[in-house]
């Protein structure tokens, strides 16, 4: 999950410079005859029904065509200049000395530019604002994290640009430092503490919780944060919640209780997305236009930092125009949401006379500036009470190095808080978290999100209690489920169908738990030199953000073809082409079509946004909503959980309208029913709509008859969620109904009235403004979570008594992903998830400071990604929930697919070794060593 | 600058002679000189082989990783990169692939790609070796491991690419001895 959290003050900036067009293209469309040879339209369908037949995207990548942002170079744009300069960041990399030059004299030849701080300062270019100060570090400062650009060195010939690189990388003399200095240090980027104390009925309404009262933040002293002393139960909020957080404790000291106390620690993690970042721009001086392909999962989000960035510039102060080209992302995982990166290329393409820029991490230049995985330092104290077994209370305490960027530490770590009950009903909680700045490079919004870093811990702890104990982890597990309506630990009520119970009672029955001991006994005698384990786990991701906007566009053409318009980017995890099937269910097919990233379409719906919809107050949203174009959110940025929930919203919204006021109308007339004719039951088969005895009728047919009679063929539409659906009424074509949205555009067919045709005057479409909306209550904000989706592993392992190498030997997985768009798509998260978890459990690690990846010599020669022999290939099992439940929507998943593997890996480990380790990655060294003493 | 002069033929079109600056590697040639962006720069290191194209010899084939190799050292040599893998009919513009990259897609193999063109590269020199030395059934996942060992996925666990050449593979008789 991600929040993006502009202030205020950025919402009007965006408002302010509206006279910058802001547009988008495909990469593919946009790039030059040259290109054109190697593209290929597919002749042949990729979807068969409502199953893919291909990945939409399949043919493009297994044929090489350029379609990565990183592909391009400015030949291969149209109007273009052809020849293409070449940047090189040069970073420091001691964070305790003065930075004070850099020395070029070992060049063979000097670069074209050198862009250094103060051409910054003088040419008024800065970072935005999200991204903090000091793009480049002054001479005579310190660096605020190891890895901190201090120039932009430009070559106007690759040939040049190549040889200079060979002698610049490693180089121990291109930065000069001076005098030693202290580490520079600010305030932590946030501090959290969610309180949560049950009321004394289970489906009662809360002593004190976020949700019920609100949260409170602390001061800080000392770059730590200081929270309120003062506790009284009739107190002010934050006198309440320390009462209470105080009584937690004290209560814990009850001998009937078992408090299980443990410390844990999780590693920085490179995402290692295999298409290091890349960005070319042009800045256009002659037509004021800034011309962008950067590799960025946000390009919403970009373009609008972008054009506050490039307005604020001297060089750029009279920009007309912006056009980003988004092709796909070559793996994001989170590293490119929000990265710092595209705008040192938008800073140089401001000193590169006209000519196109292009700068492209090598691998060690992107362990070096990369966003990270969040390392977090964890606390917690779990409270079981010995005779019922039930929990009784969880305390828990998280340091988060967030490095030297903030990014998206704060939320992070609000994340990782709200993740750490798992799947429990804890109904007294205690949680802090602290997003700490460090020297470390800054971390980001990696997949996991927090989650990965904290839930697997409550299990780890939970069978812990269990050997203690002595009780079976499958039975404490049992009588502490959470059930759907239960609160969690923010005092907010669990959305959808839990189905814990079902997956844990599978697992219960699965040979590999059931066989676990005599499996040991008989795989140790026959391997002597190892170790067995069986190992478990169930845990449960929250995603979504709280407030998310997702736009959806789909038309179909007179001949019939849909094509399907969204406002995700591709990252590989296949939301082009499950939203592409999703038209199946409204059009008998799924679309021709699928274009990802757009952004130029939801223009017509004229919308705009006020204020921060996390802090947005209730009356503020009440009285805003009267105006129809008002919206708290308008956009979502791309992340792999959040596509099938919320895009999905958008997509079948706008299938829905066009379905309901262009297919139906033109069947009907085709069948010669009457205009108010009930369609409800009429259905798609074979990729016919079929309705009681008359003659089933294709898309064509009826696309035809729609265009011809100017009925309702394409749509637009924008919807919102915060934990919840907005509702809106819409009047179309006379016909007043409740929909899923908060806005709407509509497209009539060729065969349009001069009227209506008159009225489609936003970029071609209609603008049908809502009669009245009914957005979710902003008391939701102090949610945090509400959605989750379970998965299970049930893993078999075997480790070398020897060398402490674990090997994996099965696993099994069972996912509820809610209803399935594309099962070979789910499976494929499934798999892929489970080896970035065991990297993360067993294998990949970077240290911190100094030694850690911002001294610009980490590569995959010393960092280990989980290569296909540390993986169980072939014996990689799941299954994928099937749901009967017609209302539920698809869940996001492509996070906690990597979960449970990491506490279950750990578990195993324990059966193997009788040893508890409590930090990751547990390597074979540190096996070995527990092994050996 | 000192320069080597190169000449090769890749996808079936000869490429130079030409003079190359000492030091290009051949990823960055194929870029830059050529504009053929479909071969991945992944590691820069040799690790990943994301970068792997096609070598054809008098008796088979190899794999060369074209992110630490020089140009130079491909003078001569019989060359494919991932986009001259599937044919075109002059006629009908229409494409078929080649039999590897068909599994591939078909069986969902990749996500976002960038490992792709090294994947495809390794195993359809895996594939037409195996057309002249047909492998026992029982050791066809030991030789799929072998052969697509070193290639680092970052998405999809490898299970689809894996299975989809032992697929391949096995309906392939005579690939099979």
């Amino acid at each position: 999950m991600k929040k993006f959290t502009q202030s205020r003050r950025d919402f009007l900036k965006t408002m302010v410079i509206a006279g910058v067009s802001v547009s988008f293209a495909s990469l593919t469309r946009a790039a030059s005859g040259r290109e054109q040879n190697y593209l290929y339209k597919p002749t042949q369908p990729w979807a068969e029904g409502n199953q893919a037949k291909h990945r939409v995207d399949a043919i493009q990548k297994v044929t090489g065509q350029k379609v990565f942002a990183r592909d391009f170079r400015s030949k291969d744009f149209t109007h273009w200049p052809d020849n293409q300069w070449h940047g090189y960041i040069v970073c420091a990399t001691q964070a305790d000395h003065i930075f004070k030059d850099i020395n070029l004299s070992f060049l063979e030849k000097p670069p074209t530019k050198v862009i250094l701080s103060e051409d910054l300062i003088e040419n008024n270019i800065y970072l935005p604002e999200f991204h903090g100060e000091d793009m480049l570090l002054p001479k005579g400062k310190t660096a605020h994290f190891i890895g901190h650009p201090v120039a932009i060195l430009l070559f106007d010939q690759f040939d040049d640009f190549n040889a200079a690189k060979s002698r610049l990388d490693f180089n121990p003399n291109l930065v000069e430092y001076g005098d030693k200095t202290p580490l520079y240090e600010r305030n932590p980027y946030a501090a959290w503490r969610v309180i949560r104390i049950a009321g004394d009925k289970t489906e009662g309404v809360d002593t004190f919780s976020p949700f019920k009262d609100g949260l409170f933040f602390p001061a800080y002293q000392l770059r730590q944060p200081k929270w309120p002393t003062t506790k009284n139960v009739n107190g002010s909020l934050s006198e309440r919640g320390m009462f209470y957080a105080d009584k937690i404790i004290q209560d814990m000291s009850n001998p009937d209780l078992h408090v299980v106390d443990r410390h844990y620690q999780t590693q920085i993690v490179d995402p290692v997305m295999l298409e290091p970042e890349a960005a070319n721009i042009w800045y256009d001086d002659k037509e004021k236009t800034l011309h962008g392909a950067v590799t960025c999962q946000d390009p919403t989000d970009f373009t609008e930092m972008a054009v506050h960035m490039v307005k604020a510039s001297k060089q750029g102060k009279e920009t007309k125009n912006l056009v980003l080209y988004s092709g796909f992302v070559g793996g994001g995982f989170g590293a490119k949401d929000h990265s710092v990166f595209p705008f040192y290329a938008l800073a140089a393409s401001l000193f590169s006379d006209g000519n196109p820029i292009r700068i492209a991490n090598d691998r060690y230049q992107q362990f070096q500036s990369g966003l990270k995985r969040h390392p977090f330092k964890i606390h917690n104290q779990l409270a079981i009470n010995k005779k019922t077994l039930k929990i009784e209370s969880l305390t828990s305490k998280s340091e988060v190095d967030g490095g030297g960027r903030e990014n998206f530490s704060a939320s992070v770590a609000s994340a990782g808080m709200s993740a750490m009950q798992g799947i429990f009903n804890i109904p007294k909680s205690d949680l802090q978290a602290t997003a700490f700045q460090s020297r470390n490079v800054a971390s980001g919004s990696m997949r996991g999100y927090g989650s990965v870093q904290c839930m697997p811990v409550i299990d780890l702890m939970i069978t812990q209690a269990a050997a203690e104990l002595d009780v079976d982890p499958f039975e404490i597990r049992r009588k502490n489920l959470l059930k759907t309506n239960d609160l969690n630990t923010q005092g907010a009520k669990i959305d959808g169908e839990l189905r814990y119970l079902e997956i844990l009672d599978k697992a219960e029955k699965h040979p590999v738990w059931q066989q676990r001991f005599t499996n040991k006994k008989s795989y140790e005698a026959i391997n002597p030199d190892k170790l067995f384990g069986v190992g478990y786990s169930l845990l449960s991701k929250n995603y979504g953000t709280g407030n998310v906007g997702p736009n959806s566009a789909v038309n179909i053409t007179a001949d019939g073809e849909i094509i399907l318009e969204i406002e995700y980017m591709e990252m590989g995890s296949g939301a082009q082409t499950s939203q592409g099937l999703l038209t199946h269910d409204f059009f008998g097919q799924a679309a021709g079509e699928v274009k990802i990233a757009v952004t130029e379409t939801w223009k017509a719906l004229q919308l705009y946004e006020t204020d921060n919809p996390y802090i947005i107050s209730q009356e503020k949203q009440d009285e805003m909503s009267k105006d129809p174009l008002w919206t708290p959110v308008k956009h979502m940025a791309s992340s792999a959980s959040d596509s099938a929930t919320f895009q999905t919203e958008a997509t079948k919204g706008a299938c829905n309208i066009v379905y309901l006021y262009g297919i139906l109308p033109a069947a009907r007339l085709l069948w010669k029913l009457k205009t108010n004719a009930d369609l409800s039951n009429a259905k798609w088969r074979d990729g016919k709509l079929t309705f009681e005895d008359n003659k089933p009728l294709s898309l064509a047919i009826l696309a035809k008859k729609a265009h011809d009679q100017g009925l309702i063929t394409g749509s637009v539409a924008h919807t919102v969620n915060r934990w919840s659906w907005t509702e809106a009424e819409f009047e179309i074509e006379g016909d007043k109904r409740i929909h899923s949205l908060d806005a709407l555009a509509v497209r009539y067919g060729n065969g349009a009235t001069a009227s209506k045709k008159q009225s489609m005057d936003n970029l071609g479409y209609h603008l049908i403004k809502r009669n009245w909306v009914k957005y979710p209550s902003t008391s939701y904000n102090n949610a945090m979570v509400t959605y989750y989706a379970p998965c299970d592993c049930l893993i078999e392992l075997a480790i070398s008594k020897h060398t402490g190498k674990v090997e994996i030997l099965s696993s099994h997985s069972v996912l509820d992903a809610g209803p399935v768009i594309s099962q070979p798509i789910v499976e494929g998260q499934i798999q892929g998830g489970l080896v970035m978890g065991l990297g993360h459990v067993l294998h990949e690690y970077l240290p911190s400071f100094e030694e850690g990846a911002g001294n610009g010599t980490w590569n995959l020669n010393r960092y280990h990604v989980p290569m296909a022999r540390d993986v169980n290939v072939w014996t990689m099992t799941s299954e994928i929930l099937p749901t009967s439940d017609k209302t539920a929507r698809p869940k996001g998943i492509a996070e906690v697919v990597m979960m449970p593997v990491i506490s279950a890996v750990q578990d195993a480990i324990f059966h193997a070794t009788r040893q508890r380790f409590d930090q990751t990655p547990i390597t074979a060294e540190q096996i070995k060593k527990r092994l050996n003493g | 600058m000192n320069y080597n002069e190169i000449e090769f033929t890749l996808n079936g079109k000869k490429v130079g002679p030409t003079k190359v600056p000492e030091g290009t590697m051949m990823i960055a040639f194929l870029h830059e000189y050529l504009n053929l962006t479909g071969t991945k720069f992944g590691c820069g290191a040799g690790i990943c082989h994301a970068c792997v194209i096609l070598e054809k010899t008098m008796t088979g084939h190899n794999t060369h990783r074209t992110c630490i190799t020089g140009v130079a050292a491909f003078n001569g040599m019989e060359l494919t990169t991932i986009e001259g893998h599937a044919r075109i009919d002059v006629k009908t513009q229409e494409m078929t692939l080649h039999p590897v990259q068909q599994a591939f897609i078909e069986n969902f193999s990749f996500q976002c790609g960038w490992c792709t063109s090294g994947f495809v590269n390794e195993a359809v020199g895996y594939y037409e070796e195996l057309k002249k030395t047909p492998i026992a059934k029982e050791q066809l996942r030991e030789s799929i491991e072998a052969s697509l060992g070193e290639h680092v996925c970052r998405c999809t666990g490898y299970v689809k690419y894996y299975e989809a050449m032992e697929t391949l593979i096995l309906s392939q008789p005579e690939l099979i001895k």
